[in-house]
């Protein structure tokens, strides 16, 4: 009885965080009054401001979004033709594809799913790859897929870690209605699972090692593989060809920045600590050692440029595939044909930059202390 | 004699051993169950989960480690790729080889010592690397080489070549077919350095051959259990490795000449990690975990750990196998100690069976010897026992039955002597013949009432008479048998149940047969068929039920009038129709048309005489008056009828109750006309929303050109009065299209502090214009009456509802209105018509009339939405309702007093808002502020927009002025702090001002903005304030109104932090 009991309460404890945030009409949750995202001040359509949006508790995206929030040579550079740099910080991809959308934001790095569910239904110019790395599954001891049937896992949904997840269910023949998805933001999954309020939870890192670190019961279920992209407005790109192109040249510069030295790595870390600490209004709990070795094994190791590779978008590449995938799963419109996506993937700004490294500064390096 | 010796089933010994066996069975799997699955709800997980668990892991564990030898294996390998290739020694003699020209000699010794570099850098790599060579950018030739007779060799048809020049490219990792089996991994390298003008410049590409037998032998097979194996593939699923196992059709898989299919490799090379259970490249079972290594963003690998599920579930097997075996020994001794012990016991036991069945075969003479147990040995001499007096009592038996057989033979002849005369009388009648014993059991029947019964006469023979009769007679025979044993005959009708089931209606005679001593010792009927009689009787009966039944179903009365008296004849349903007693209904033509209404009568008397006439059917709808006074509406219909010898005439015919019907009727033609009146106050509140805006911008433009020129015309001139007598009408306009919108419920309620004195005299100075001199108006106002918080032109409407309906009232007599208005004080307690009021001071306003009242039967319906009962087109039947609904919004109530024929009073109470308070400073006192601030004004009107200018202009303000919302983005994205304020009218074509000021605040978030709208029902003073709108006003807006309006958004603002 006193188990019952346990279980009970546990599920009523556990309704606060499955059901935040506020959800407006249909259950799209209400960004117009969202906490966070309602005291934005973007620049606008019209005006000369470039609008980034990032995710600081993503790794090394999150990274990424800071260090160009840092870069010197940039501002100076938009300053010189009359512009602004600004930052806005999202929970999840899914957040963030609402604002650009609404042509709030013209820059903005996110997981596979949400670029890939917002180049089916908006124009977008993929610079390049922003991370190669896993997300996990994670549950308390020893199991495989198939014994998840049934379960409760947790999951921001729209996520990289979401698209994982299928992936891993239908490996084993699973569909998503054969478990219950709980939509949960990053930062509660690890206690919601010792809680026993999931069963499990699917997340990228560096949440799962940091979760595996905390309590040693869990184990990885599952890992896959997932990519992040940069991508701007293909309207802004094309409207502001120069504009774009200095915004290119700083994203190669803060990888670049960032192999260089490990200094400089943990001072992007801290930007990126602080974005999320002020997303949060409280500390992130993420740990700065899992931030230096997710985003040195997920971007900077990666043995190539950020442009994505074009087998990716081969018959059987990854990009395809993942299209392919989610469109079966009714992730994205049947309508919508994989040109749509294909010819987003378009890195002729970052061939560019790439090739003219001098006059796209790409060696020379200027951030704030 | 029967055999009842048992044919089948199972003996004594087999019983024991099949228990023994089972129980043991059960046991043993139940433990083995246990073991294996564990107990379900408990920590014990079972031998099954534990191993399977432990596989996962272990399996998980050695794919991990793997992956991370590999993955440390390749960081290596481009480590020193970068080191080479990034080494300013190499880069400069490269350079200097490429670009300097140097003489063939001086070529020579640079090429030398760069040989002799790279040969040094593969020497301390113990092998790792196969080649070592640098290709110059310009030919695509190998410059240098540790494999000195490759240099000079073409390479610039290599992939990795051809990307490493891709400046987007860094490095490059590919795999490369050597010649022969097995593949190289290479690690490509631009070799930059200066170029011309400071810039840098690519001389060449280092690349590193590294076999991939020297990788896959390290670290495959081994280690991983007995069956274990790791596959390695590309991420196009082309195998890397050689596998340990020859295919499932026995041939061997080469590197890169077969693709592995399988869902672990697929799962591997796509990007999955995890562990499952799936068939492997053999068709065999295995427990697999995939993993993936990313070389480069262009490169992976799927690698799989994987091990057979044979070799998992091996030691389950094991352990299953020795429960087993010891369950066989066990099964195996227990069996032999099971058959000697049954064997022994049953030895003694079989013997005595033997006898037994020999006894039963007849043969008394068996006898058997004791044996076995002392319990055994006495039931062996029991048993002799027994079977001695069987065989005595056997022998006397048989002398009896011999003597006994030779009386009742003579017996037996002389009967059937006697049974031969009877015989042939009784099958030859006509009639059923029954003969019953003393018990009343059947002892003879003949022929014809075995037929009439549907049996043979043997079938019927000793059975109680009883039986053939059908339930429902069966006490009624009791009574007759119990007459018989009295000696009494009878004649009745008795229903009888044939074979079959069917009934069979007999007349029956029945008569006692007494014995020699005058004792009942049996009866014989004789039974006559009369089913045919008694179907056509029932028929009938059951047709004249069905008819009552459905007349009463229907609740229809029955009537019946004679056509020469008049006289009426109904049935009780008629009569409770009528509301008649049918006790004392006469059914005189007096006493009938006294009940029907008088104005009804007459139709009666016509249908009738029509239906005696022609004989045409006879309709009629009436009403009729019950004795409690309540009308009911009937219908009766009916046919001429002639009957008897005489010929004699009736109108016979049903009648039923329809005043149901005929209210429904009515209801649902006052609910069509209420749906009219909905509609066209709909249509008309459609209509006024739709004119509303464009009306308000016509009336912003009359009252605000009217107040310039109020500005510029002499004080007290002519010009002056009548700019005023065009403001005053202008702003009577704008309340009345604010009433219109408050009417059609579009409008929105603005309720304030005020004395409602004037506006009680202001709408009877209105109404005095419209209501004829017939009508006498009298007001008694109160000027002491408190404030109290309400909309001005609200009050105005109930005063103009209440009024009307008032003047409707007493339209075509006249008389006199009375208006009131005084305080009233409602107590506790206070029993008084508005006693749902809670106790506190009210404004009480009367409005009075001595009209033609309104009826008891309508007094509380009034207030209903629609509910009139002025013609079609005069009244709306809205009026009061708006006025309830409107004095209930302000937590006040109305009343009504009313005598038919001398008038009606509604007391309306509104409660005050604080004794003493009075209303705020109207804009009449208060003085119009002005200002010097910059204002950027948007309207997309003409004379709005100027009108607008010349407004602000004139109270001191710097105006910029724009038609387009576009525009004056356009204009304030410019400079945003080049304006103070910002007015705009909402209405405008693409982008509405709601929009503007938005977008606008988004740059510049505390700019004071204020919003005009003439109607809208995108936009309300909430909504425009809940994204940061300073001020929000509807025109039309007076100068004074714009005036005080800026002020208190400017100063607001100001005054914030």
């Amino acid at each position: 009885m006193h188990q019952i009991r346990g279980i009970v309460l546990a599920v009523m404890l556990s309704l606060p965080v499955v059901t935040a945030p506020a959800s407006g009409a249909g259950g799209e949750p209400d960004y117009a009054n969202h906490p966070l995202y309602a005291k934005y001040q973007f620049g606008g359509k019209g005006a000369k401001v470039v609008d980034l949006g990032t995710q600081p508790q993503g790794v090394p995206i999150g990274i990424v979004g800071a260090t160009l929030g840092h870069d010197r040579l940039l501002r100076s550079a938009l300053k010189g033709q009359g512009w602004e740099f600004r930052t806005h910080s999202f929970l999840k991809g899914v957040d963030s594809n609402f604002f650009f959308q609404r042509g709030d934001l013209d820059v903005a790095l996110t997981g596979d799913w949400p670029t890939f569910t917002l180049a089916a239904v908006w124009d977008i110019q993929v610079l390049g790859l922003a991370k190669q790395g896993f997300s996990s599954v994670i549950a308390k001891g020893p199991r495989q897929m198939t014994d998840l049937k049934g379960k409760r896992i947790a999951s921001p949904p729209g996520s990289s870690a979401h698209y994982g997840l299928l992936v891993g269910l239908d490996s084993v023949g699973l569909k998503e209605s054969d478990v219950t998805i709980v939509p949960m933001e990053a930062n509660e999954l690890s206690e919601a699972l010792a809680q026993g309020k999931v069963d499990a939870f699917a997340a990228w890192e560096p949440v799962p090692n940091n979760a595996l670190r905390t309590h040693p019961e869990f184990s990885v279920v599952q890992r896959f593989m997932n990519n992040s992209y940069v991508y701007l407005s293909a309207d802004f790109a094309r409207q502001n060809p120069e504009i774009a192109e200095l915004v290119t040249a700083a994203y190669v510069r803060a990888l670049r920045w960032m192999r260089e030295d490990r200094t400089n790595l943990l001072r992007a870390i801290d930007w990126a600590l602080q974005d999320a600490g002020q997303m949060l209004g409280k500390p992130s709990t993420l740990a700065s050692e899992d931030m230096v070795r997710t985003t040195t094994d997920d971007l900077l190791k990666i043995a190539a440029s950020p442009v994505v590779p074009r087998q990716d978008l081969a018959a059987n590449g990854s990009i395809h595939r993942a299209f392919t995938f989610l469109q079966a799963q009714g992730k994205i419109a049947a309508t919508v044909p994989w040109a749509k996506i294909e010819q987003s993937f378009d890195t002729t700004l970052t061939d560019k930059v790439l090739a003219e490294p001098e006059r796209s500064k790409i060696l020379a390096f200027d951030y704030d202390e | 004699m029967t055999n009842n010796r048992p044919s089948a089933g199972w003996s004594f010994r087999k019983g024991l051993l099949l228990s023994y066996g089972l129980a043991t069975l059960l046991i043993f799997a139940l433990s083995q169950a246990l073991v294996v699955f564990g107990v379900p709800h408990t920590s014990f997980t079972g031998l099954w989960a534990s191993l399977s668990q432990e596989a996962v892991r272990d399996t998980s564990v050695m794919a991990d480690v793997r992956k991370g030898q590999l993955e440390a294996w390749a960081f290596e390998r481009r480590g020193d790729s970068m080191a080479i290739g990034e080494n300013p020694l190499l880069q400069a003699a490269v350079q200097d080889i490429v670009q300097q020209s140097p003489s063939a000699l001086e070529a020579e010794v640079a090429l030398k010592r760069l040989r002799e570099y790279l040969h040094k850098i593969q020497e301390s790599y113990y092998g790792e690397y196969a080649k070592i060579e640098i290709i110059a950018a310009n030919s695509g030739k190998v410059l240098v080489s540790t494999r000195q007779a490759e240099e000079g060799q073409d390479a610039s048809r290599t992939s990795y070549f051809s990307k490493a020049l891709n400046p987007s490219v860094e490095e490059v990792v590919a795999k490369e077919l050597a010649a022969g089996k097995v593949s190289d991994l290479v690690f490509a390298r631009a070799i930059h350095g200066p170029g011309g003008e400071g810039a840098t410049a690519l001389h060449g590409v280092l690349v590193l051959h590294t076999p991939m037998d020297r990788i896959t032998k390290s670290l495959l097979h081994e280690g991983i259990g007995r069956s274990g194996e790791i596959v390695l593939v590309d991420q196009d699923g082309w195998l890397m490795a050689p596998l340990r196992y020859p295919l499932a059709d026995g041939s061997v898989a080469k590197p890169l000449e077969f693709v592995v299919t399988t869902k672990p490799a697929k799962l591997a090379a796509q990007g999955v990690e995890t562990v499952i259970e799936a068939l492997d490249y053999r068709g065999v079972e295995v427990l697999a975990a995939t993993r993936h290594l990313r070389l480069s963003s262009e490169l992976a690998w799927g690698l799989i750990v994987k091990i057979d599920k044979a070799e998992v579930s091996h030691p389950i097997r094991q352990t299953m196998v020795a429960h087993a075996l010891v369950l066989a020994g066990t099964l195996l001794a227990g069996g032999l100690v099971i058959l000697l012990i049954a064997t022994r016991l049953a030895r003694p036991l079989a013997a005595l069976s033997r006898a037994a069945a020999a006894i039963a075969a007849g043969d008394f003479t068996v006898r058997t010897v004791p044996d076995g147990s002392r319990e055994l040995q006495e039931l062996s001499h029991t048993f002799n026992s027994m079977a001695d007096r069987l065989e005595h009592w056997h022998q006397d038996l048989a002398t009896e039955v011999e003597k006994r057989t030779v009386e009742l033979s003579a017996a037996h002849q002389a009967l059937l002597a006697s049974e031969a005369r009877y015989r042939q009388i009784v099958e030859t009648t006509d009639e059923g013949i029954s003969v019953v014993d003393a018990e009343y059991l059947t002892i003879f029947v003949n022929p014809r009432l075995a037929a009439m019964l549907g049996y043979q006469p043997e079938e019927m023979i000793g059975r109680p008479a009883s039986y053939f009769l059908v339930d429902e007679e069966q006490a009624l025979h009791r009574e007759q048998e119990a007459l018989r044993r009295q000696g009494q005959s009878s004649r009745f009708e008795r229903r009888f149940r044939r074979r079959d089931g069917s009934q069979l209606w007999a007349m029956v005679s029945a008569t006692p047969i007494l014995d020699e001593q005058g004792r009942f010792a049996g009866g014989l009927a004789m039974i006559s068929d009369i089913s045919e009689q008694k179907r056509m009787a029932d028929d009938l009966r059951e047709n004249q039920a069905r008819l009552d039944l459905a007349l009463r179903s229907a609740g229809m009365g029955v009537f019946s009038t004679e056509t020469d008296t008049n006289l009426r004849t109904f049935d009780d349903q008629a009569c409770r129709l009528f509301g008649l007693d049918p006790q004392t209904f006469s059914g005189s033509a007096e006493e009938f048309f006294r009940v029907v209404h008088p104005d009804d009568r007459q139709a009666i008397r016509s249908a009738l005489a029509r239906t005696i006439a022609d004989g045409a059917a006879y309709e009629a709808e009436y009403r009729v008056l019950w004795p409690d006074g309540a009308v009911r509406h009937l219908s009766a219909r009916g046919r001429l009828v002639r009957e008897g010898a005489g010929q004699t005439e009736r109108v016979n015919g049903i009648v039923w109750d329809v005043t149901e019907l005929r209210l429904a009727e009515e209801e649902r033609q006052r609910l069509q006309q209420q749906l009219n009146q909905a509609q066209k106050m709909e249509s008309i509140g459609t209509l006024a929303g739709g004119i509303a805006h464009d009306f308000n911008n016509i009336l912003a433009a009359i009252l605000g050109y009217a107040d310039l020129a109020k500005d510029d015309a002499p004080p007290d001139s002519h010009f002056a009065r009548d700019i005023e007598h065009i403001l005053t009408a202008g702003l009577r306009a704008k309340d009345l299209v604010k009433q219109i919108l408050a009417f059609s419920r579009q409008g929105s309620a603005d309720r304030i502090l005020i004395k409602i004195q004037p506006l009680i005299k202001e709408a009877l100075k209105m109404l005095r214009a419209s209501i004829p001199s017939t009508i006498e108006i009298k007001e008694d106002i109160h000027p002491q009456c408190e404030t109290i918080v309400a909309d001005p032109t609200q009050i105005h409407q109930i005063m103009m509802n209440l009024c009307t309906n008032a003047f409707h009232a007493m339209e075509q007599s006249g008389g006199v209105l009375q208006v009131r208005l005084a305080m009233a004080h409602i107590a506790d307690g206070d029993d008084s018509a508005a006693r749902q009021l809670a106790a506190g001071d009210y404004v009480e306003l009367t409005v009075a009339d001595t009209g033609t009242g309104i009826g008891p039967d309508i007094i509380d319906r009034i207030f209903d939405p629609y509910f009139t009962t002025k013609e079609f087109g005069k009244g709306t039947g809205m009026g009061l309702s708006i006025t309830h609904g409107i004095v209930k919004s302000y937590g006040g109530a109305i009343t009504v007093e009313s005598t038919l024929g001398q008038g009606t009073a509604f007391h309306v109470y509104l409660p005050v808002a604080v004794v003493g308070q009075e209303p705020e400073e109207t804009e009449e006192t208060a003085a119009m502020p002005s200002g010097r601030e910059r204002i950027l004004y948007i309207d997309d009107e003409d004379f709005l927009a100027e009108l607008g200018a010349s407004m602000l202009e004139r109270l001191g303000y710097r105006v910029t002025v724009r038609q387009s919302s576009f525009e004056a983005l356009e204009l304030f994205m410019n400079d945003p702090e080049q304006f103070d304020l910002v007015i705009t009218d909402q209405t405008m074509p693409g982008m509405t001002g709601f929009d503007l000021a938005r977008r606008m605040m988004q740059i510049r978030p505390d700019l004071p903005v204020i919003l005009c709208t003439g109607f809208s029902n995108l936009i309300d003073e909430e909504s425009a304030k809940a994204v940061g709108i300073k001020g929000f006003a509807l025109k039309p807006l007076t100068k004074k109104d714009l005036a005080l309006l800026i002020r208190q958004v400017l100063d607001g603002s100001a005054a914030r932090p």
